[in-house]
C-alpha cells in the first residue's frame, strides 16, 4: 500500500480491516518503503480510522518497518486516527513500554509534525494526559511549535475546557509521545514562515534545519522568514554561520531573513554584526517583528530584490505543453467540462474575471519554473467536489482543496515530464489569501500567460520564472 | 511587445506558433469515467447462457440430477466445476468427476453459489488494468470468500438461499477493474491528495455505486431480489437495522474486507475498492471472530 503524503509532512498508511500478523505483511512492501523514503517528511503514520481488528503481532510486524524508516529518515513513527479502546489495547500489547508515537487524530499528529498553518490570536492548544511526564513533553513540544499549551491535570477540568473548544486551535488527549524526530518546528503565518529555535545553537542546527522545506518555500515566493529566539539561550559562530549562509542564499529570492527575541546580551557582538552584514534584521518581539515597515511592505511577497533570473529558459518554455496538457487534463477529469483556449502570450500576470482564487506551485529538477492556476471561487468550487465530496463555500475548506488540485496537477506533470525523460521536484502548493498577494509574488516577472473558458468559466495558466 | 533573450524565439506577432504547442481545444485528454461509459460495460455483461439457466432452473425446483444433466450439456462450465470442488477449499475426500457426484456433494445452494461464482468468473479479465491481480489470485479471492461465508451461513442459521451472495458480491472487484483501468494513474493522483475509495470516486464522477452495478449485473443473471438487497446492503452504504438480512449484510461486509486484507489482495490494491464501515460492521464483530476464528 502506497503512503498518502499530507502537507508534504506525514506519509500516511490508511489500511482498512484487519491487521493482524498476516495481513501486515503486505501492507508495507519494500516498494512502500522506497516510495515512503523519497517523500522527504518528517513523519510516518498509520491511521487506525478503518481497522476494526488488530493485534500485537500485526502492530509488531507494521513496527519493525516502522522502525527501520524511522532510523533511516530520522522521523517520528506511529499510529493515529483511534478511539479510546484503541489506545488502550496499544498500551496493553506493549505493558506500557511504548517505542512509538499516538496521536489521537491526523490533525494533532499535523500540530506536531508543523504542518499546521494559523492565524494570529489563534495559538492555544488544550492538553491532557493521565501521564505527568507525557503532559510536560505534550506541552513543551507543543511550545517549541510556537502555540500556547493549556495543559490540564484532571479529566474533569479537562471536560470542562473542552466545552469552550472554540478557543482551542486543537485539543490534544490520548495521545502519547514516543522518540520526535529533532527537525526545527516551522509554520507558516500568512505570508510569513516561522521557525522556532531553542536551546543553545551551534553546528547541529545545520541537521535539524529542513533545508528542502525552506528552499520550497522560497521557490513558491515566500519572502519573509522569521526565526524565533526567544528560547535561544547563545550561540557558536557555526550556528551564525549557518544563518549568514541562508540569508545569503535568500537573496537571489529578495528573502528577508529576521532573527526575533535572540538575547543580545549573551550573543557576541561580531556574530550579530555578521548576521547583520549578510542582511539579517533583528527584533525585540513578534510585535515589532510584524508591525516592522519593511515587513509589512513585503507582506505580499513583492520586494526591492528579486529573483535574479527573471525570464523563463528555452527548456521551460519547451515542457510548456505538457504542462499546460497535465493541467487541463486534470481539470476537464475533475469537472467533466471541456477547456477551451483562449489566449496566450508571454507578458506580466494579468488576473482574468471576478472574485479569483489562485493557488501556485514550484518545480525544480532538470528545469525549472513556477506553475499558477487562477480561477473563480465557482469553478474552484466545481473543480473540487471530487475531492471534498459536496461543493463547499467555506473559505478554508476551498483553499485547502485549491492546495490539493495544484499538488495533483503538479503529480501529473511530473509523471509526464518523466515519460519524456526530464525529471522534476515539486514544491507544497501555495495558495494565496488575495490576488494583490499573488499580483505581488509575481510582480516584475515575464511569464507564458494562457487564458482558457471551461463553460463560461475562465481561468488562468501562468507558467513563471 | 518585442521579446529579448531566450524569448526572442517564442515570440510571434500571432497565435500561429502558440496553436501549434497549445491547440485551440485539448484533444485526446480523457474526462474521468462518464455514465454512458459505464453503461456501455454493462451491456457488454453477458446474459446467463443457455445451459446455465437451465442447470438453476433445475436446481430451483430440486431436480439435482436433472441440473447436473443440464450442466453437463456446457463443457467449460462442468471444467471449472471439477476444478473448483477437487480443490483443497473444498477437501473432498475422492475425487469429484461425473457431474451428478458434483451436484450430489455440493447440494442444491451450494450448487447455485458455484454457478454465479462461475458467470463472475467468466467475466473476469485474463489481464487485470487497474488491480495487481492474475485471474488466478482472484479465484482463490473467491473461493475463500464463499468458503468462509458458508462458514457464516452454517454457524449464523441464515437462510442457504444467502450462499450466493459471496459469489455475487465479488463480482465488484471486477466491476471496479473494468471502470478504472484506464484511468489508473489519474485514480493515483486523486488517491494520494485525498485518500479516497474507488466507489467513493466512482460516486461522484457518475453519481453511481459499485454496489448498484453489480446490482444491475446480479439482475441480468436473474439473481433473486433477496440476495441482490443483500448484496447492496453488504456495500456498507446505508443505514441498517437489526434483522436478519442486515445481520447478514453485516458479517458478509466484514467478510469481504477480511478477505481483502490479506496480503495478495493488499499488493494488488484492492483493499482500496470500496470504504469499509466499521460501525456497521461493528454490532456483528464479536461473533465475527468467534465462527472465523480470530485470535
Amino acid at each position: 500500500m502506497r503512503p498518502i503524503v499530507k502537507k508534504q509532512r506525514i506519509a500516511l498508511f490508511s489500511p482498512q480491516g484487519f491487521l493482524d500478523g498476516s495481513s501486515a505483511t503486505g501492507l508495507i512492501t519494500m516498494q512502500d518503503m522506497e516510495v515512503t523514503r523519497s517523500t522527504k517528511v518528517s513523519m510516518v503514520l498509520v491511521s487506525m480510522k478503518k481497522v476494526i481488528f488488530f493485534n500485537k503481532n500485526g502492530i509488531s510486524i507494521l513496527l519493525d518497518i516502522l522502525t527501520k524508516l524511522q532510523k533511516e529518515m530520522k522521523v517520528t513513527i506511529g499510529f493515529c486516527d483511534y478511539d479510546r479502546k484503541q489506545y488502550e489495547a496499544f498500551f496493553n500489547f506493549f505493558e506500557g513500554e511504548i517505542p512509538f508515537s499516538l496521536f489521537r487524530t491526523l490533525d494533532v499528529a499535523m500540530l506536531f509534525a508543523g504542518g499546521l498553518s494559523s492565524k494570529e490570536g489563534e495559538e492555544n492548544v488544550l492538553i491532557y494526559n493521565e501521564d505527568s511526564t507525557q503532559r510536560s513533553m505534550q506541552a513543551i513540544e507543543i511550545f517549541d511549535r510556537g502555540y500556547n499549551p493549556v495543559v490540564v491535570q484532571t479529566r474533569e477540568e479537562f471536560n470542562r475546557r473542552v466545552g469552550e473548544s472554540d478557543t482551542f486551535v486543537e485539543i490534544v488527549e490520548n495521545t502519547y509521545l514516543g522518540f520526535m524526530g529533532s527537525r526545527i518546528a516551522a509554520r507558516t503565518r500568512g505570508n510569513c514562515v516561522i521557525y522556532y529555535l531553542k536551546g543553545f545553537l551551534d553546528g547541529s542546527v545545520t541537521e535539524q534545519f529542513d533545508v528542502i522545506y525552506h528552499q520550497n518555500c522560497l521557490k513558491v515566493g515566500f519572502q519573509l522568514f522569521m526565526f524565533d529566539a526567544t528560547r535561544v539561550s547563545s550561540l557558536n559562530i557555526h550556528a551564525a554561520n549557518f544563518f549568514s549562509r541562508l540569508s545569503t542564499a535568500g537573496a537571489e529570492y529578495g528573502a528577508l531573513i529576521a532573527i526575533v527575541g535572540l538575547d543580545m546580551e549573551k550573543t557576541p557582538k561580531a556574530f550579530v554584526e555578521e548576521l547583520e552584514d549578510a542582511g539579517i534584521i533583528f527584533f525585540e518581539n513578534e510585535t515589532d517583528f510584524f508591525t516592522d515597515e519593511i515587513v509589512q511592505s513585503m507582506g505580499g511577497g513583492g520586494s526591492a530584490v528579486k529573483k535574479e533570473k527573471n525570464r523563463l529558459t528555452k527548456p521551460v518554455v519547451a515542457r510548456l505543453p505538457v504542462l499546460v496538457d497535465a493541467t487541463m487534463g486534470t481539470l476537464q477529469m475533475m469537472t467533466n467540462m471541456v477547456a477551451v483556449k483562449e489566449t496566450m502570450k508571454i507578458q506580466p500576470f494579468e488576473a482574468k474575471g471576478e472574485e479569483l482564487m489562485a493557488s501556485s506551485v514550484a518545480f525544480y529538477g532538470d528545469i525549472d519554473g513556477m506553475v499558477t492556476l487562477v480561477m473563480p471561487r465557482r469553478l474552484v468550487q466545481k473543480s473540487c467536489t471530487l475531492l471534498i465530496g459536496e461543493e463547499s463555500d467555506e473559505e478554508e475548506v476551498l483553499v485547502d482543496a485549491l492546495s490539493e488540485l495544484v499538488n495533483i496537477v503538479a503529480g501529473k506533470s511530473k509523471t509526464m515530464l518523466q515519460e519524456e525523460g526530464v525529471n522534476i521536484n515539486i514544491t507544497l502548493p501555495r495558495s494565496y489569501v488575495s490576488i494583490d498577494d499573488l499580483h505581488a509574488t509575481l510582480d516584475g516577472l515575464q511569464g507564458v500567460q494562457v487564458n482558457f473558458s471551461f463553460d463560461d468559466y475562465p481561468f488562468t495558466f501562468y507558467l513563471s520564472p | 511587445m518585442k521579446q529579448r533573450g531566450v524569448f526572442a524565439d517564442f515570440h510571434r506577432d500571432n497565435d500561429e506558433f502558440y496553436d501549434k504547442i497549445v491547440p485551440k481545444q485539448l484533444e485526446g485528454i480523457d474526462t474521468m469515467v462518464t455514465p454512458q461509459q459505464i453503461g456501455e460495460y454493462l451491456k457488454r455483461v453477458p446474459p446467463l447462457p443457455e445451459a446455465l439457466r437451465g442447470t438453476l432452473q433445475k436446481l430451483e425446483e430440486g431436480e439435482l440430477s436433472e441440473a447436473a444433466k443440464a450442466a453437463s450439456a456446457d463443457p467449460a462450465l462442468m471444467h471449472y466445476l471439477r476444478r473448483v470442488v477437487n480443490s483443497a477449499a473444498y477437501g473432498f475426500k475422492q475425487e469429484l468427476k461425473d457431474p451428478m457426484q458434483i451436484f450430489s456433494a455440493l447440494g442444491i445452494q451450494r450448487a447455485k453459489q458455484l454457478l454465479y461464482a462461475y458467470m463472475v468468473h467468466s467475466v473476469a479479465p485474463e489481464k487485470w488494468g487497474y488491480f495487481s491481480l492474475e485471474k488466478e489470485e482472484f479465484g482463490r479471492f473467491q473461493i475463500s470468500l464463499m468458503k468462509r461465508w458458508e462458514r457464516i451461513v452454517t454457524a449464523e442459521r441464515l437462510e442457504e438461499t444467502y450462499l450466493c451472495a459471496a459469489a455475487i458480491m465479488s463480482a465488484g472487484l471486477i466491476v471496479a477493474d473494468a471502470i478504472f483501468a484506464d484511468h489508473a494513474s489519474d485514480v493515483a493522483l486523486l488517491r494520494e491528495s485525498g485518500d479516497l475509495d474507488l466507489d467513493t470516486i466512482l460516486e461522484r464522477v457518475s453519481r453511481l455505486r459499485f454496489e448498484q452495478l453489480v446490482g444491475e449485473i446480479a439482475k441480468k443473471w436473474e439473481v433473486k431480489d433477496e440476495i441482490i438487497r443483500l448484496v447492496s446492503l453488504a456495500f456498507g452504504k446505508e443505514e441498517c437495522g437489526e434483522d436478519r438480512l442486515c445481520t447478514s449484510a453485516r458479517l458478509l461486509h466484514l467478510l469481504l474486507f477480511y478477505e481483502l486484507s490479506r496480503p495478495a489482495m493488499l499488493e494488488a490494491g484492492a483493499n482500496a475498492f470500496i470504504s469499509f464501515n466499521p460501525e456497521f460492521a461493528m454490532p456483528v464483530l464479536q461473533r465475527f471472530e468467534q465462527i472465523v476464528g480470530i485470535e
